[in-house]
Formats: C-alpha cells, structure tokens, sequence
C-alpha cells in the first residue's frame, strides 16, 4: 500500500462500506416501498383473510437480543478505541445476533406449519422476502464478525498499533458498520412489515 | 487536514517475489490487469451482441430468407435477439467498457496512486464479472431464454404466471436473471474501489478541483449508480420468485401489479444511462483538450452540471412509461424533467465545442473519435426532447424512432466514445502506436455505416414502424416502398459497420506486436498517467508524483512549451 | 405545416399532436443545425497551423462563461415553451375527456394474440348479457366521441392507432380508459406495441370508421345475432369495466349450469383471431373443413401426416405447439379451458364444413 499519501480523512474501509451501505438502503427501501403500496392499495383487505397473523409479540423479543448485539458492538468499539479488552464483547455481539437469528429462523418454521408461504399470499411472499433479506444480511454480518475475531487471533499485535493504522487494516470498522445497518434496519422492517 | 508524509522516493513495489503467470495475468490484483480484463470481455462481447444484431437486421431487410451464417429465423428466436442485443450492449459492452475498463486504468494513474484501495477486492469483481457472462450465456442456449425484451417486463417475463411453474424449462429466463444481478455486484465492488481510491488516494497537492474531469465523471457516474441499482436488484429477486416460487408479486391475479416492475426497471434504467454517458463524456474531453492544445472549457461549470445531471436522471424515469398506465397527472411532471436534463448535457456540448474556438487541432484518430462523439450526440440529444414530450411519445413509444435516438445516444457514446479512449490511451497502456491510417478508415467507415442505420431508421419510426416486430409483411401501411427500402438500407449500414471493425481488430493486434514503441507521453498532455512508462509497471510511478496545478494548463501565454504537466514544479 | 412524414391523421387531437411534433422540429433541428455548423465551422478553422499557437480560454470567468450560458437561457426558454404545449395537448388526450351528450362504448381486450372489441348492445351498458364482441375488428362511427376501456387478459399489450394518433398500453388487472374522435371514415391499421410473445409480430387488427348510418346498420345486425338468456333464467350479474376478470363475452354472462356454446367461445377466447372460418390463411391454419383434413405437421422437428379427428383437435388446443402445421409458426398459446368449454369447442369444430 502506497505510504506517501497524507492521512485521508476517513479510512478506506470505512468509506468504501458506507457507500455500500448507500445501496443497501435503497435495496431496502425499495422492498419496503413496494411492500406499502401494495397494503395500502389492498384496503381493508390487509392482512388477507386466511392468513395466519404475523407472532408481534414474540419477535418484539426476539429483537430485543438484535438490539443488544447493537449495544455490545458500541461498546466493543469503544474497547476498540480505547485499546482495551474487546474479544468479550465482540463474542456477545456475536452470540446475540445468532441468538435473533435462530430464534427468527424457529417463528418462521411456525409460520410456514401454519400455512403462511411465499405463494400462499402476497402477504407472505412479502414477509418471506423482506425479512428473508434481512436475515441473510445478517448471517453475512455474523460471518463478517467472526472474520474479525479471526483477524484479532491471528494478527494479535494489531490492537497495539497507532489508532490511524488500525483503522486502515483491521476489519472490525467495516464489519461494525455493516452490523449496526443490520441493526437498524429491523427496527423500520418490524415498524413496517410486522405492525 | 491531516499532516503531509515524508515522500518514499522509490517505488515500494519492487520488492514483490516474482509472480506466477497466474498470479501476474489472470488472478493479478493490479488495476491494468484488470482493466484490460474488463476490456478485453467487453470487446468479445461486443462481437455476441452484434452478430445478433446482424441476423435480425438482415432478417428486417430480407424476411423469411435463410441468413449467411445462421439460417432461418422464427419468431421466438428473434425475440431472444433482441432481448440480448440490448441486455449485452448495455451490461456486457457499455458498463465495463467505459466505467470498468477504463475506470481501472485511468483512476490510479491519473490520480498518482500506485493502484485501487482494496485491489484484491477488485480481482473478485473481475471475476464475479467473468461468472455472470459465463451465467449470461448460459442463459441463451438453456431451455426458455428471455425473450421479453431487455426491459423484461411480467408478466410476460414471468412465463405469463402459468397455473404449474415450469422451472427447467424456463430456466434460462431466470439465469438471465441471474447474470444481471451477478453483474450487478461485480460493478458494485468496483464502484466502490473508485469512489474510496478517489477520495482517499490522490496524490499530494491534487485537490478535487485539480482531477481530469474523467475522475469526476467516473465517480458521479459510479455514485449514480450504486443509489439507482438497489430497487432493480430487488425487483429482480421479485421477478426471479415469482418466476420459481409462485409468489405473484406482479401478478394482478393475486394482488401484484406488472407496473411495480416498470417502477423498479426504469428507476434504476435511466440513471444507468447516465451512468453510461458521464464517463464517455470526461474520456473524449480529454481528447479534445489534448488533440485541441486548450483548457477544457469551463471545467467546473462542466463539474456542476454534471452533478446536477446526477441528481435529476432520479427523477425522469417514469418517461419510460408516459403510456403504461401511470397516473396521467405524474406524466406532466415527469415530461417536464425530463425536458429539463437536456440542460446540463448542452453545457457539456456547448463546452466541448467553445473548447475547439481558437485552438490548434490536430485530426488524429482519437481526436477525429471524439468530435464525432459530439457531432453525433447532439442529434440523440435533440431527439430526446421529442421523447421527453409526453403527447409526442403518445405516437412515438414503442416505435423505431426511439430506437434511432437512443441508438443516437449510446453509441456515439460507448462506440465513438469507447474508441476515442481506447486510441488515446492506447500507447500508454499498451506501450506501442497504434497504425493511424488504418484508424482513420476505421473512423469513417464506422462513421458512414452508423449513420447509414439509424437515420432511416428516423424516418421509418415517423412514419409508425413500431418495434420487436419479426416481419413487417402482416402490416401493408409499413410495406411501402420507401419503408422497405430503409430496411435494406439499414441493414447494409450494419454490414459496413461490421466490415469497419476489421481494420480495427487488425491494428489493435498488430499494432501491440509490431508497433512503433511508444514514449512516455506522446500526445504531450498533462495529467499524471503520461508520467508513467508506458506501459506502466506494477505500482505505476518509479517516484510518486506530487500535484502543482489543474489538468489543463495547455498553450498558457509566457510559456514556451503548449502544455504545462500537473506534476511538474515549474 | 406538414412536413413530418407521419401517416394520415384522421383524429381531432391528431391535429394538436402534430402541430407539437412540427414545433419541436422546428425547434431542436435549428439548435441542432447551428450546433452541428458551428462544431464543423470550428474545427475546419482551427486546424493546427505551423507557428500558430492556441489561445488559453479555460472559461472560468463569467466574461467568458456568457457565451455558454446565454445559449442555454434560450434552450431553457424553448424548453419551457416545448414543455407548455406538451402540457396541453397531454391534459387534452390522456387526462379529460371531452364533454358530449353521447358516446360510443367500446370495451377492448388485448390478448396473446388478437385484439377483442366488446360493444354495449342495445341497453348501451357494457358487461351485460346483449354485448357482443367482434374479433380483431373496431367499428366505430366517424365524427362520434368514442370512449373506451382497455384490458389485457394475460400479458401487457399495446393499443396502438397511428392514424389516431392514439396509443395506451394494456394492463392485466387494470381498466384503463381512453378516447378519440374519429373525422374521416375508412380502414385503418391497430398495432400491438408491446412485446407480448412470438405472435407480437402478427397482432393486427383494423379499425373501420364508417358513417353514422352504416355503423347504426352494422350495430343493429350484430346486436340481433345475440342470444339472449330465456325468460326465467337466473340474470347474469353486471360486470363493471372495472372488475379485473378475464371473461369478456357473452360466455360469463351465462348461469353457472350453462356452457357457452362453441361458436361464441370461438370468438370469446380469440381464436378467430389467428384461425378463419371461410378457408382463409391468417395467422393459423382455416377452421373451414377441419375435420378429417390431411394435413402435414412437424412434431418435434419430424414431418408427418395427420389425419385431424377429435383427439387431433383436443391435442392441438391442450398443447399447442406438439404439433404445428407446415407452413405455420409454433406460436399459439395455451388457452385455459374448463373441460366442458373444451368439449363444447372440438364439438363445435368437427361440424364445421
């Protein structure tokens, strides 16, 4: 890497994921979008007679572990910051969202007994898709993370070195702010989609 | 800003271990490697995607006869065609000639890096490229190619939502799919290595304000972009479901609505032609500042309308759909941006043109390229005002006179716009001239042979020849004589047009091999990738450059040299 | 002015469309034309010569930006000017319909691959059991403010009439209605301007615009042909233009019990579109003497002779394309049929002679 550059402003991983992100929104919000035309032109219709109701309750819970994976990882960037211990908190915020993950992925299994399909109605081809979507950019942000635990195991010394070095090379800046999108985006899908 | 760093005076890369073959030419992870990857398939492409083109336009001249190097045509495989031709044009020609290719090359060693921000990652977008072109032709030859246009609006594209999905036997509709959507994230990965290599890597002393405006262009386009592609990726996951999982989001039979597709497809279709244009635009400006011996003209004004441009190709989209069954009320609106963006795109003619004003012009290949560029683009520019009025497109829609002016937008700009940059740069990249007389022909044949199409093919559309029609024999109103002989003429445009790429092939490949050997900077310009060896080594710059002025000092009064290099102190 | 090489224009606000298509002209081609002139002019000028050098205009200074930005205030001027007349001749055909004491109804249906036009009868209300439909033939009486909805059955088509300068794209799902007035009687051509399938290409159909007196006798005759259902029998239920069925004839109307007869679910289902009953060749081959014609037919690329009997005629409407005649694309779509509709048109087909 070319070392006569003076220090740019935000690191490259940093910029390179927050453009990224910027497509994601969108990718989202399209989903979303198309998601509340189609409610709001089916009326009173909504949700189709037949259909079993979406579990509110039980994945306001199941949020409630997404959430604090959201929190774990502020404080693991802070650790980060500061130099001090960060695997514990990495592994939380790790465990949490596979926690939400699993237990996303169980309601689901119930739903699907119940007879909620993607072809069984637009409404569940609309559930399945976006909050299908959300959990694959989860599972990717739970395999982003482990990279990150993994790049600290083999490369121990880099929670040693200048802030400005660690920000250009380790993944965690990155992969922290994928997972804060993961983060919350649901709270807009469940606003959106579950109520 | 942060503090500046003391300068390495040699290149850090020398120190690589030798590479493998491998390593080096195929799984390489520098920028020209994969810039002439991204080139290279683009070219071949090209080749696909006209050969089709050359079997439905000499089937449109001479119907139901055999054709040379084919056969006969039916029905369902002319709509294949035409579904291609597009797709590939636009996906596997236009985007990784102009924005990939280029982008790769140009970004680096203009900005005075030694390579992308994240070049492994840029590797991976090669070949995630190389897999969806490998998906895209696989598409065409599997059972149930798409055939609804590259708009592939449902439900035709959805198989007509048939009671039993059928899903081998459509499989090739849903690769095709695929190959879009892998595209899609190839282009991704690499906007995002230009957009963080641009901000982050310039060479010291090169402010925004000093980069060639194909930087700029590049990032506007790559940012235009990655905002648009979003809805399409997911109304194409939606086309893709309820192709093979009955899911019906386009269905009206189930509650879905064909329109949403339009919505998604156009939202992301008319910026991607932007994002098509912006940098054909900066690349030929380039030329004509260079071959012209002055200052681009108006360089920020150019900047700011392209910006501009950026923000209001978001908001023209629905002229697409003037008759698809919107709301009559949002077409007024949308007629009226869509007449508004001709705006910043006739300062960047007007710029381009009052830069040839008291210059000193040299007609090379290149430059003779790049002002055909312009000289063509303004008659698609025009000609998009007509499409832009919506009562217009009440008749037009649908019909050859829109083919002939997007026809007179993309290809003055990928074609004409392409090879302008691929002569320019050619010596620097290749480190050999290329044979300028055999340029030449190639320049006038092409332009004689395009023209030759798509002007008749104005007057056809005026007269109502609508379009992805097989065989115009059923339609006694468009069998005219005049109108039948258009068609030949066309299509013996298209001929010449082939024929023209031959002397090109021929010089690009000769011209590598047996070219005069060519120096560092042999059109004397003044941005940093004429610092460069040609070509350039691994990591571009024995001595990084620093940035002492903007791009387009040339002829400055005083001076005894007609250009003033970015990076040089005095 | 009228300079354009457009085809006749037989519509009232054909006349306006025109007119904006020739301002436009006028407009953009003189801009391209001193555009084009001044780049040519330009580069033939300041050719490189020996001993001359280049002036540097790098055009950051408003002195020199006039001369981009004044050109562009008269573009932005035009456009407005463009953009306004636009507005009107818009408003005009898409948005209002013009006030009149009477209109003609038609309800069109686009379908893989004819085009299905439904008249009122002689209640005047579409979607009741005396509306008739004719196939690929729009009748409509000239100088009469014709409203019309438009349907698709299966996938998007166009609607699409160049010398009424009218076209509107058909969407499965919606109604969307439209309207001309036609000035001159005549035959005139419709188009589908939407990819819609292999038989895109060959999804004609013509409007016919006659004089009063010979529409009223046209409609009169056709309405009279209608089979009414008897007294007594369960009345069939409206059909708002609106409602996104798939029926549009005479078939939905009838009660549950009752099948609609072959000869009517010929032409509701479209089939007389590509196949004629007087021998004719259109899209497909003649229904005139089906049964127990020889004919020579490519299953799977492999030519042979069939003799067409019952299961022959069942095959070719179940799986279209399994067997296609010489001579013939392998175009015809999969019509969903209930069985009773499917024996009643193989019935129906064997009799005719």
């Amino acid at each position: 890497m070319n070392q006569t550059k003076s220090r740019p402003l935000v690191s490259n991983p940093i910029l390179g994921m927050v453009f990224f992100l910027g497509t994601e929104i969108m990718f989202f919000a399209a989903f979303i979008s198309a998601y509340l035309v189609n409610r709001a032109n089916a009326g009173f219709t909504w949700p189709p007679p037949g259909q079993p109701r979406l579990p509110i309750e039980a994945t306001a819970f199941n949020s409630l572990f997404l959430i604090i994976s959201g929190v774990t990882l502020i404080v693991a960037w802070i650790a980060f910051k500061n130099k001090t211990q960060i695997h514990k908190w990495l592994w939380l915020t790790l465990g949490c969202g596979s926690i939400f993950v699993l237990l996303q992925g169980a309601e689901w299994v119930r739903l699907l007994h119940f007879g909620l399909t993607v072809s069984s109605s637009l409404y569940g081809a609309f559930f399945y898709l976006i909050v299908g979507a959300h959990a694959l950019h989860a599972v990717a942000g739970l395999l982003c993370l482990l990279s990150v635990l993994r790049q600290f195991q083999n490369q121990p010394n880099l929670l040693k070195m200048p802030f400005a070095i660690q920000m250009a090379q380790s993944f965690f800046p990155a992969a922290a702010l994928f997972w804060g999108f993961v983060v919350l985006v649901w709270p807009i899908i469940y606003l959106t989609v579950y109520l | 800003m942060a503090t500046e760093v003391k300068q390495h005076s040699v290149s850090p890369h020398n120190h690589h271990s030798e590479l493998s073959f491998w390593r080096k030419y195929i799984f390489s992870t520098d920028h020209k490697v994969i810039g002439m990857q991204y080139l290279l398939t683009g070219l071949i492409m090209v080749f696909v995607g006209g050969f089709f083109a050359y079997v439905f336009r000499m089937q449109l001249a001479f119907p139901g006869q055999g054709i040379p190097l084919y056969g006969k045509l039916d029905a369902n495989a002319y709509n294949m065609m035409i579904t291609m031709h597009g797709t590939i044009m636009i996906f596997w020609v236009a985007m990784p000639l102009l924005v990939a290719a280029f982008g790769n090359l140009l970004i680096p060693t203009m900005i005075g890096a030694d390579d992308m921000a994240f070049p492994t990652l840029n590797m991976i977008s090669y070949w995630v490229f190389f897999i969806s072109t490998v998906v895209l032709i696989l598409s065409m030859v599997l059972p149930g190619p798409m055939a609804a246009g590259w708009t592939a609006y449902p439900p035709l594209s959805a198989n007509g939502y048939p009671a039993q999905i059928d899903f081998w036997g459509s499989i090739g509709g849903s690769l095709w799919i695929l190959a879009v959507a892998l595209e899609f994230v190839a282009f991704l990965i690499g906007g995002i290595n230009f957009l963080v290599t641009t901000f982050n890597m310039r060479a010291p002393g090169m402010k925004l304000m000093d980069m060639p405006i194909t930087v700029w262009m590049m990032n506007i386009a790559v940012l235009v972009f990655m905002f648009s592609v979003g809805p399409l990726v997911a109304g194409a996951v939606m086309l893709l479901f309820d192709r093979s999982f009955g899911t019906g989001f386009y269905n009206p039979a189930v509650g879905g609505d064909p329109i949403l597709f339009q919505h998604f497809f156009w939202f992301f279709g008319h910026p991607e032609v932007y994002v098509i244009l912006l940098p054909g635009l900066g690349m030929v400006a380039e030329v004509i500042a260079t071959m012209a011996r002055k200052p681009l003209f108006g360089y920020k004004a150019i900047i700011y309308a392209s910006i501009i441009s950026g923000f209001l190709s978001f908001i023209v989209w629905a002229h697409h759909q003037f008759i698809a069954g919107i709301d009559p009320r949002m077409a007024v609106f949308f007629s009226f941006t869509t007449i508004m963006i001709s705006v910043p795109f006739a300062v960047w003619m007007f710029a381009a043109i009052a830069t040839l004003w008291k210059a000193s012009i040299t007609l090379n290949t290149p430059m003779l390229f790049a002002l055909g560029f312009i000289g063509e683009f303004l008659l698609g520019g025009v000609t998009g005002i007509y499409l832009g009025a919506s009562a217009f497109d009440i008749y037009a829609h649908d019909n050859y006179f829109v083919v002939a002016h997007f026809h007179y937008a993309l290809i003055p700009d990928v074609f004409f716009g392409g090879l302008a940059a691929i002569y320019f740069w050619y010596p620097k990249f290749v480190g050999r001239m290329y044979n300028e007389t055999l340029g030449k022909v190639h320049f006038w044949l092409t332009t004689l042979g395009f023209n030759m199409i798509f002007l008749p093919l104005f007057y056809n559309g005026l007269k109502g020849e609508h379009r992805r029609i097989f065989d115009y024999s059923a339609w006694p109103s468009l069998m005219s004589a005049d109108m039948t002989q258009n068609r030949v003429i066309a299509t013996v445009g298209m001929l010449i047009l082939c024929a023209a790429q031959i002397p090109f092939v021929i010089n690009m490949i000769h011209s590598a091999r047996k070219g005069v050997k060519a120096e560092r900077n042999p059109w004397k310009a003044n941005s940093l990738e004429w610092v460069t060896a040609s070509p350039p080594p691994h990591g571009n710059f024995e001595t990084y450059p620093s940035v002492y002025r903007g791009p387009y000092e040339y002829s400055v009064p005083g001076r005894e040299e007609d250009y003033w290099p970015q990076h040089l102190p005095q | 002015m009228n300079f354009l090489p457009f085809p006749e224009n037989i519509s009232t606000f054909g006349v306006e469309l025109d007119e904006l298509a020739h301002l436009i002209t006028i407009i953009t081609m003189t801009a391209f034309v001193i555009a084009e002139g001044i780049l040519l002019y330009f580069i033939l000028k300041f050719r490189k010569k020996p001993g001359v050098k280049a002036d540097y205009i790098p055009g950051n200074s408003w002195k020199q930006l006039k001369w981009i930005f004044i050109p562009l205030v008269v573009i932005v001027g035009l456009d407005l000017f463009i953009d306004e007349k636009n507005t009107h001749a818009w408003t005009l055909i898409k948005q209002n319909i013009p006030e009149k004491t009477h209109y003609e109804l038609v309800e069109i249906t686009g379908q893989q691959f004819s085009w299905l036009f439904r008249y009122p009868g002689r209640d005047g209300l579409l979607g009741t059991s005396d509306d008739f439909t004719s196939t690929n033939e729009l009748r409509i009486p000239v100088n009469e403010t014709v409203v019309f909805y438009l349907k698709a059955k299966d996938v998007l088509h166009s609607f699409f009439v160049p010398a009424m300068r009218f076209k509107q794209d058909a969407v499965p799902g919606r109604t969307i209605k439209g309207w001309f007035d036609a000035t001159k009687t005549g035959t005139y051509e419709i188009a589908c301007t939407e990819i819609c399938g292999a038989g895109h290409s060959l999804m004609k159909a013509n409007l016919i615009v006659q004089s009063k007196e010979e529409f009223k006798q046209w409609f009169e005759s056709e309405a009279g042909k209608v089979t009414l259902p008897a007294p007594g029998d369960k009345k069939a239920p409206e059909i708002a233009p609106s409602a996104a069925s798939g029926e549009h004839n005479t078939a939905a109307a009838k009660t549950e019990h009752q099948v609609a007869s072959g000869k009517d679910l010929l032409q509701a289902k479209g089939c007389l579109g590509c196949h004629s009953l007087d021998g004719s060749k259109l899209v497909g081959p003649s229904y005139k003497g089906l049964m127990g014609r020889k004919e020579m037919v490519l299953t799977q690329d492999k030519e042979h002779e069939v003799t067409v009997d019952e299961d022959y005629l069942r095959r070719s409407i179940t799986e279209p394309n399994a067997d296609v005649v010489k001579g013939f694309s392998g175009i015809m779509p999969k019509t969903p049929l209930s069985e009773e509709e499917l024996t009643a048109i193989v019935n129906h087909l064997k009799d005719l002679k």
